[in-house]
């Protein structure tokens, strides 16, 4: 009889705000990592898009994806560190880069 | 025209839904002036003075199917991310209801399809001259905006009455032309207010 051990990924869970081209944008940006490995996906303006990318550092991400309607989205690549259940940090789009902040969901400091 | 107001009850609305689907529907077959509540009203399968109950006349229900639309474009608009994602939204609003857009785009009352298009044109434009200003570093005085805005719009309504007109096959090549020129004078701008 084999025995194998059940990993249980976490979700981070954050609300956000997105300064994008025509202004702010809030929703939720959930998130869930695994050696080194992050995967997830932004609640913004009434989409879900999902995003992957890697873990840079401890609290610090680089993921890519892209926004908006999927006949129409913005393609991005995002740099942002989680400091004590804060997120910042700056989406990267071929039309600028627009600031992202926010706070942890579950009210208790991440790494 | 007076439109008559009390409080709504969903019904109330549904039934202002179906008025006014009516009446977009009689607007792809003849103009405005011509269209009389009874065929607005039997096409909802009711009585004249049922529609009296809502609307006073057939200008106030297309005062109505005015605000409604515009309404709808600018929700649409709050769930896009970028200019160009906005003018797509716009466009496919558009496409939905073209019989209605060409109906008020040929009425004998001029402007009848700006009316509908300014507002999320100017909301378009006027997010977009804020956006590269502030890109360049600096902020415009209430006036520069507005008068930026005002030219924006009307680019912008001039190329959706092209597109919609079958002048203009893609409207989001001229809108990129447009938006580069937006970015080029905002940084050609705090350029020179660096020099002064």
């Amino acid at each position: 009889m084999a025995f194998g051990v059940i990993m249980i990924l976490e979700k981070l869970r954050y609300v956000v705000m997105l300064q994008s081209q025509l202004g702010p944008r809030a929703g939720e940006l959930v998130l869930q990592e695994e050696s080194g490995v992050v995967s997830g996906y932004f609640n913004l303006a009434g989409h879900r898009n999902g995003f992957s990318g890697s873990v840079v550092e401890a609290g610090k991400y680089l993921i890519t994806g892209a926004l908006g309607p999927a006949a129409d989205s913005e393609p991005y690549d995002a740099l942002f560190t989680v400091r004590n259940g804060r997120l910042s940090g700056g989406v990267i789009t071929s039309r600028g880069c627009w600031d992202l902040s926010g706070v942890s969901m579950r009210g208790s400091p991440e790494p | 025209m007076e439109q008559i107001t009390h409080e709504l009850r969903p019904r109330d609305n549904r039934t202002r839904e179906q008025l006014c689907a009516a009446l977009k529907s009689l607007l792809c077959t003849k103009p405005l002036d011509q269209i009389r509540v009874r065929e607005v009203a039997e096409r909802c399968g009711m009585r004249r003075q049922s529609f009296y109950y809502h609307f006073t006349d057939v200008y106030a229900l297309f005062e109505w199917s005015v605000d409604r639309e515009r309404d709808r474009l600018r929700r649409r608009q709050e769930r896009c991310f970028t200019g160009r994602q906005a003018l797509r939204s716009l466009m496919r609003c558009i496409e939905e209801e073209r019989p209605y857009y060409l109906a008020l785009r040929s009425d004998r009352r001029p402007g009848q399809l700006q009316r509908v298009l300014r507002g999320a044109a100017e909301d378009l434009a006027g997010q977009m001259t804020v956006y590269y200003a502030r890109r360049a570093g600096g902020e415009l005085s209430q006036e520069a905006l507005r008068r930026r805005t005002e030219v924006g719009t009307g680019i912008l309504l001039a190329l959706l009455d092209a597109w919609l007109s079958g002048q203009l096959e893609r409207p989001e090549q001229l809108y990129d032309t447009w938006e580069e020129w937006m970015r080029q004078a905002a940084l050609g701008e705090a350029w020179q207010n660096q020099c002064v």
